[in-house]
């Protein structure tokens, strides 16, 4: 190898190897609490696996695990209930942080205040606020039934969890309630980036909000609504902690969405394989979903 | 150079932090205090208790220290459910087990970590003095509930050589649940209805509590959804055994099982419980109950008993009664079996954690337990004296410990409490739970006919 080559191969591995040992301690974590667990997932996914003792004296199923969630009623049922919850949950919860972004774009007075006050829900732990929103959902003493006998609507009283036409839908708005104001801080930001030019040309050549929000803002927030959509359905999919505490997927499973279910297998059951293999099911899909989702992204994206 | 040196020291770094970050296993053992050199070692030895019984406190332990000096014991508590199985199983996977540890079901891992060696047979220590006592350890416990325990292993366990009934004694239980139905002295004496001594006058009653616009019964089902239907199966199927499903003897839609089913049906439809009942957890039923809003609460003594007396409005009196049998078989309390302790094999100090096991198996520990309303699980029980509620408990306890009257569904493959709650909002009938039952029993792995 000529002398110059060898110099430059040395001068490439010298800054290579200072590069990665600069990015070695994230790459290790990045490997040890993402990778690894992936991979022992898809390893227990294999195997009939109770959660004690060694995986590989455990029994070696194969691909069983995902054979048996094809045919499993209730995760079908779970499924069905989690893209429901999903896609109102979505739509619901964008649609309000969008109107209210743009609330706190046009500056009104004392929109700073509205800014920390909207964002709070957001800051209340997630025990807590199922802790609060099961008593306002009671039914004999709760917020909402006391609220609706002191209008006299008592007609629109419910047992709200406890009755399997309103129980999800009591589910999705309190998880509107806390899940809302982080997108709708997301959406403000971008809608600050919006360049000023934009709407002052509008509203020059005429344009009222509505026409300068449906033909300028919401095009120009695509990509923003894409990202947070993205992100909010991947959370829908995953997400359990919050259903666990609030009503545990009752009543009878009508709001026991996938993750929830997937965690029940593992740990109140102690199917861990079983899990796993749901997991990877729902992994796959959300990768799928994903990979949509961005590529529509791109088509939308606006340089300012 | 120098650059190549600092890149190689990063690494080098960033590995010891990481190594640095592990647990140091022997410190956390309940082992010996290990010695510096030249010392002596002490002689103390830690012992590690793990439970969910939020009654088992600190002071429980110090009195055993007291009793036997030299002995420490580390007293943790976890939250009953996932949190505690999820810390169980981990610990058995690092060789971690606590001394002692209270024991979950088949879904909980227990028959593993039996399958596993990690917990101790007790076999050959039932034979030796109780921990107050000169008769045996075996003879003080109450041989109903021991039979429901053992019997339950027999069933659900995979190796036969490891089976209660072929000589082991894998877990003992841990205080009896003992059911009474608790009311508001207030509520019956405003409606005009005294304490029933019928099955059918206890309906009557609840019916009129409803016609008055109470609540009749506040029920937590949530966490105790199954015991109404529990209760009835011990009236209808008494003399049914879970071995007699397995064995093929009953069918799972025996007709004894069909009439449990259709009294709790019965109770639902005339509006006994709150029509949230289904969403109501141990909080709300108490709330409800204490608010006044419901007149009885059927439930166990500890922990709740003292709570609803210390919370109830003043002038407010409670009392208790024995709920009468459905059939009119005296009414059995539903056993506590389901609540067990065991010891750890991998425990360093073998002889002192079956000391400890002896002293929780007790009647010492149960009568420093019983100003928590703690019913034991050992023979005879005494209530405290002038107690009317403890002396309904008492009374139920008399009566006996009911044994498994159900098919032994693992809840992965039908789920109890999911059909209970079925039934409660009307989703499902006694017909409908049946047929379920019918097609789910082929599936099951308790089920060894269908096995073979």
């Amino acid at each position: 190898m000529p002398v110059r080559s060898k110099t430059a191969l040395r001068m490439r591995l010298r800054t290579n190897l200072i590069a990665y040992s600069l990015i070695f301690p994230g790459l290790l974590v990045f490997y040890l609490f993402v990778i690894y667990p992936l991979l022992q997932t898809v390893a227990f996914s294999l195997y009939r696996y109770g959660g004690v003792g060694s995986l590989f004296e455990s029994t070696f199923v194969g691909l069983r695990h995902f054979a048996d969630a094809f045919v499993d009623e209730k995760f079908g049922r779970a499924i069905v209930n989690t893209f429901y919850f999903s896609i109102i949950h979505t739509l619901t919860k964008l649609t309000l942080a969008f109107l209210l972004a743009f609330f706190l774009y046009r500056k009104m007075t004392g929109w700073k205040w509205f800014q920390v006050g909207l964002y709070m829900p957001a800051i209340v732990p997630i025990v807590v606020s199922a802790v609060i929103w099961r008593f306002i959902y009671e039914g004999n003493f709760g917020l909402l039934n006391y609220l609706l006998r002191a209008l006299h609507m008592e007609r629109f009283q419910h047992y709200w969890l406890s009755e399997a036409a309103t129980a999800m839908n009591a589910v999705i708005v309190s998880s509107v309630w806390f899940s809302m104001p982080f997108a709708m801080l997301v959406l403000f930001s971008y809608m600050l980036r919006i360049p000023n030019d934009l709407l002052e040309a509008a509203k020059i050549d005429g344009a009222s909000t509505r026409q300068i929000v449906a033909h300028i803002i919401f095009p120009l927030m695509i990509p923003a609504l894409l990202l947070m959509s993205i992100l909010s359905i991947a959370d829908d999919f995953k997400g359990y902690a919050y259903i666990l505490l609030f009503t545990n997927g009752g009543p009878v499973g009508k709001t026991e969405v996938v993750g929830l279910y997937a965690y029940k297998q593992a740990f109140s059951y102690g199917n861990f394989g079983y899990a796993s293999a749901l997991s990877i099911l729902v992994l796959a899909f959300l990768i799928v979903l994903s990979l949509g989702l961005v590529n529509r992204m791109k088509k939308n994206q606006f340089e300012f | 150079m120098k650059q190549k040196f600092r890149a190689v020291s990063l690494i080098i770094a960033c590995l010891i932090v990481l190594a640095g970050c592990s647990t140091n296993n022997a410190a956390q053992n309940g082992s010996q205090a290990k010695s510096e050199e030249g010392k002596q070692p002490s002689k103390e030895v830690t012992l590690k208790v793990m439970h969910w019984y939020s009654y088992v406190t600190d002071e429980i332990f110090r009195e055993f220290e007291r009793q036997n000096p030299g002995i420490k014991v580390d007293n943790q508590y976890v939250a009953f459910g996932d949190p505690y199985f999820v810390k169980l199983k981990g610990l058995a996977n690092t060789n971690e087990l606590p001394d002692i540890v209270a024991l979950g079901g088949r879904t909980e891992g227990t028959y593993d970590l039996i399958a596993q060696g990690k917990i101790m047979d007790l076999n050959d220590a039932m034979s030796t003095p109780a921990y107050d006592s000169e008769e045996t350890w075996l003879s003080t416990q109450s041989d109903v509930l021991m039979n429901s325990l053992n019997s339950l292993f027999d069933i659900e366990m995979d190796d036969d050589a490891l089976k209660p009934k072929n000589g082991h004694q894998w877990a003992l239980p841990f205080g009896a649940i003992s059911l009474s139905v608790i009311y508001n002295k207030s509520i019956f004496e405003q409606v005009g209805i005294k304490e029933p001594e019928t099955f059918e006058q206890f309906l009557e009653n609840n019916d009129k509590l409803k016609e008055a616009g109470y609540i009749p019964l506040a029920h937590a089902n949530k966490e105790w959804g199954s015991w109404w239907l529990t209760t009835f199966l011990d009236q209808t199927a008494r003399d049914v055994k879970t071995d007699d499903f397995v064995s093929g003897k009953v069918a799972v839609d025996d007709v004894r099982l069909r009439e449990a089913f259709e009294i709790w049906e019965d109770m639902i439809k005339r509006g006994h419980f709150d029509k949230g009942v289904v969403s109501a957890g141990i909080d709300d039923a108490q709330a409800l109950f204490v608010q006044q809003k419901a007149a009885q609460f059927y439930i166990v003594p500890e922990n709740f008993v003292k709570y609803l007396v210390d919370n109830m409005p003043e002038g407010v009196k409670l009392g208790a009664f024995v709920l009468p049998g459905a059939k009119g078989l005296p009414s059995r309390s539903i056993g506590g079996s389901s609540n067990k302790l065991a010891v750890s094999a991998e425990s360093e100090h073998p002889e002192e954690a079956l000391k400890l096991m002896k002293f929780l198996t007790s009647n010492t520990l149960f009568q420093l337990l019983s100003k928590d309303n703690v019913v034991p699980s050992l023979k005879g029980y005494q209530p405290p004296e002038g107690d009317a509620i403890m002396s309904a408990y008492a009374k139920a306890y008399e009566n006996g410990f009911a044994e498994g009257h159900f098919p032994p569904f693992s809840p992965e493959i039908l789920n109890i409490d999911e059909l209970n709650s079925g039934m409660l909002i009307g989703e499902y009938t006694t017909d409908d739970i049946l047929k379920k039952m019918s097609e789910a029993w082929p599936k099951e792995p308790n089920n060894k006919q269908s096995q073979k």
